[in-house]
């Protein structure tokens, strides 16, 4: 099953829905990494210790994931 | 609703931990601390493999593992969740950070099963005064993320003299500059830079090699950059001192009744990374018993190569591997208990030392 389908019902009041394939979107190692660090508030290096990965993988990850998110999210409020 | 994307993200985040009824918020400080870092209470004699117990940490990578599978359907955080799944190794948090005077002796116990042949033991220790010679204080691990582990791995190493000491090697020309090249027994690559020398290694092709070279700078304090935007390039490791310090080695055969033959070798070395990313085409991070451990592969024309490795203590690694499933691997290895060098020796009369 595609990622995105598991999510595609859920309602999550609040938030924007684009939110929600732009994280599927991401790199397994990118989601966790931006999740981590900025929804729950985890440090690069604890999230590093985490994954096992070096801080400033989690530094890559998290930049790109966090572009991602930023492209995704400007182009769907400029559609709304 | 606010288009800010941290506050996306954190109300998200708080949907996600009312979804699990899990607090997945930042740890208290010290509370993910590394195990290896542990304060030292018993003796080497006491490694034992530990019963799984709940921990705060394991805990915590479960419940992230567990909610995050449910809000955006990420397969699984599978670092944690190969810690679940994995039978524990031989790493005990009571042993941590205890270096033995000199060799770690390990036998597996009980023997029954096993032909223990092949014991091999070195005493010395690397001229420190070479290590100063040779090694400037920095180098990395790299390699290109394959789900929960790493691909194209590569060492890179700063040199304050020529590294170019044995072997065939041949001279290359690259983007940046020349560089001389030899293959056996494992690809390196060497290149001047001003006063420096640098020194990749892979186990890999000769062009990741390369690439790397193009993507690498080092600056006045020998520190090493690389650009990391190029090819998915990860730093995994980053390490200070000399990753190749393998003096106080103790290493044996074991052969099983279906002629299996598996390696166990401990070493002086300060990570397990070094030695396993050299011969293995895929490595992974594993997480027992509260300590890292990480899972080395390599497709042989005549058969998988699996490994298991870990840092016993701060300076101490062990290895297990063959031409053999990974469960074998794991089975000799959660065998493994520290002796004392006169068990061992007499557990292999055989063995030579130098």
């Amino acid at each position: 099953m595609p990622i995105a389908d598991t999510v595609e019902h859920a309602s999550i009041p609040d938030v924007e829905p684009a939110l929600i394939p732009a994280l599927a979107d991401l790199s397994e190692s990118q989601r966790i990494c931006v999740l981590l660090v900025v929804a729950f508030g985890w440090t690069r290096v604890e999230t590093g210790e985490l994954l096992g990965i070096d801080e400033s993988t989690v530094r890559t990850h998290l930049r790109r994931g966090l572009t991602h998110l930023r492209t995704a999210l400007e182009v769907s409020t400029d559609v709304h | 609703m606010s288009t800010d994307l941290d506050d996306q993200l954190a109300i998200y985040g708080r949907w996600l931990e009312r979804q699990c009824g899990t607090d997945l918020r930042a740890p208290e400080p010290g509370r993910i601390a590394p195990a290896l870092t542990g304060v030292p209470t018993h003796g080497v004699n006491d490694m034992e493999v530990a019963t799984p117990t709940p921990q705060p940490r394991r805990r915590l990578l479960l419940a992230v593992a567990a909610c995050l599978v449910v809000g955006v359907g990420i397969a699984g955080l599978i670092v944690a969740n190969r810690q679940f799944s994995s039978p524990p190794a031989p790493l005990n948090d009571a042993v941590a950070s205890i270096d033995p005077p000199g060799a770690l002796w390990v036998l597996p116990d009980p023997v029954d099963g096993y032909q223990l042949l092949n014991g091999y033991s070195l005493s010395s220790r690397p001229d420190p005064e070479s290590d100063v010679e040779s090694f400037a204080p920095n180098g990395l691990l790299l390699g290109v993320v394959d789900g929960a582990g790493y691909i194209g791995l590569r060492t890179i190493s700063v040199y304050v003299s020529s590294p170019i000491v044995n072997g065939d090697w041949s001279p290359v020309d690259t983007p940046s500059g020349p560089a001389f090249v030899t293959n056996e027994p494992v690809v390196l690559v060497a290149q001047q830079r001003n006063d420096r020398w640098l020194l990749v290694t892979t186990s890999s092709e000769t062009q990741l090699a390369l690439d790397l070279l193009d993507v690498v700078s080092i600056d006045e304090q020998n520190e090493l950059d690389v650009d990391l935007d190029v090819d998915d390039l990860v730093v995994i490791h980053r390490y200070v001192g000399s990753p190749a310090d393998l003096g106080y080695t103790a290493s044996f055969q074991a052969l099983t009744v279906d002629q299996s033959l598996l390696t166990v070798e401990t070493a002086t070395a300060p990570t397990p990374l070094f030695p396993a990313a050299s011969v293995a085409e895929r490595i992974e991070p594993i997480q027992i018993n509260g300590a890292r451990a990480w899972i080395a592969t390599r497709a042989d024309p005549d058969g998988e190569w699996n490994a298991l490795v870990w840092s016993q203590t701060p300076n101490r690694i062990v290895a297990v591997s063959g031409q053999v499933g990974l469960d074998e691997v794991t089975q000799l290895a959660l065998r493994l208990r520290a002796v004392d060098e006169t068990a061992w020796k007499l557990a292999l009369p055989d063995a030579t030392a130098d």
